[in-house]
């Protein structure tokens, strides 16, 4: 019996979905009352007039908001904004990680940062901060490198959004040995609104024995055109 | 009865290291009571500090789960009681058939607080 209920309730669920009214076979199998929200098919005949009504008022109405609204689109097309990124310094050099604009994954306001790594050696993780106004960009996502992923290595990738800063955890995970060379650690993408600086803090890069890797980190600058 | 105690301090502990704990004892006369010893008592002074997950502590991970958390319990991944990455303070979720592993579950359990500060 129990069994049969729920397949009733379900079926009339998927019903529900599809715009059917269930409410009475409900009433009448279950023995008690269900509340089925006032949709347009909820309506009984009973109510001709207010049926009616609705149904002239969607009529009317879908053909005056075309007649209408169209009328916004006769200046010059809109401007799309876009982002620009420069980086605190032209020329980063080895043992250096900075950040560089991925203009594939940018589009309009979504700026996609490359967090890249010059340079290094024995990197198995990396940790830090990128610190930037809060109003003017929030942290939407994140693509995976392929720096730490050389080799078919498993990476996780953490990143979470503070007050005016990204929380960002990158690390292989054991058995694995660190990488060696230049890449890109991870791809954080935001959502800019705009200008305002990047930097990092609390930045570290590990080796395979949880040792700090002497880097310098460069930040930079986004702005909005 | 009466009870005499040494108890030898002064030992510098290092972070990450194994010990073994001896409890030796005799009785007024002499007589020894059996040894009780453990070789597998590990030494981090990061337990328990901070929220859950917070297994590093250093300068810039003081009591907040971050990347510096995810790479020491990464470092530790896949470890058990023997090897030598084990680390049980980065075995978080101690329940089933995660306890005494470093395993997904313990990742998962530091990412659902990762960024948390304490």
């Amino acid at each position: 019996m129990k069994e049969q209920n729920i397949e009733e309730i379900f079926t009339a669920q998927t019903q529900r979905r599809r715009g059917i009214n269930v409410g009475a076979a409900l009433y009448g199998r279950l023995g008690q009352p269900r509340r089925v929200a006032p949709t347009l098919g909820n309506l009984r005949w009973a109510q001709p007039t207010l049926r009616y009504l609705l149904i002239m008022i969607s009529t009317l109405t879908l053909p005056l908001m075309s007649a209408c609204g169209g009328g916004g689109g006769g200046g010059s097309s809109p401007t799309v904004p876009s982002t620009i990124m420069t980086l605190s310094s032209a020329t980063p050099g080895s043992n250096s990680v900075y950040m560089v604009k991925n203009s594939s994954l940018s589009s309009g306001s979504v700026l996609a940062i490359d967090i890249k790594v010059d340079s290094v050696s024995n990197v198995f993780g990396a940790a830090f901060d990128i610190d930037f106004d809060s109003t003017k960009m929030t942290y939407s996502d994140y693509s995976a490198g392929s720096f730490l992923e050389t080799g078919g290595h498993t990476v996780t990738y953490i990143a979470t959004q503070a007050v005016n800063k990204l929380i960002v955890g990158v690390s292989r995970q054991s058995p694995s040995g660190g990488q060696s060379g230049s890449g890109t650690l991870v791809i954080l993408k935001f959502n800019v609104t705009g200008d305002t600086s990047v930097s990092f803090s609390n930045n570290s890069l590990k080796d395979s024995s949880n040792n700090t890797i002497s880097a310098t980190w460069y930040g930079g600058n986004v702005t909005v055109q | 009865m009466r009870l005499y105690h040494t108890v030898i301090t002064g030992f510098t502990l290092v972070d990450g290291a194994f010990y073994t704990v001896t409890f030796e004892a005799t009785d007024l006369i002499g007589n020894p009571a059996t040894t009780v010893s453990n070789a597998m008592v590990f030494y981090d002074s990061n337990y328990g500090i901070g929220p859950t997950g917070n297994v590093d502590n250093t300068s810039y991970s003081i009591k907040r789960i971050d990347g510096y958390d995810l790479i020491k319990l990464s470092l530790a991944f896949g470890s058990q009681p023997g090897v030598p990455n084990w680390n049980p303070v980065c075995d978080l979720d101690k329940t089933g058939t995660s306890a005494n592993k470093i395993d997904a579950y313990d990742l998962m359990m530091l990412g659902i607080h990762f960024g948390e500060v304490q």
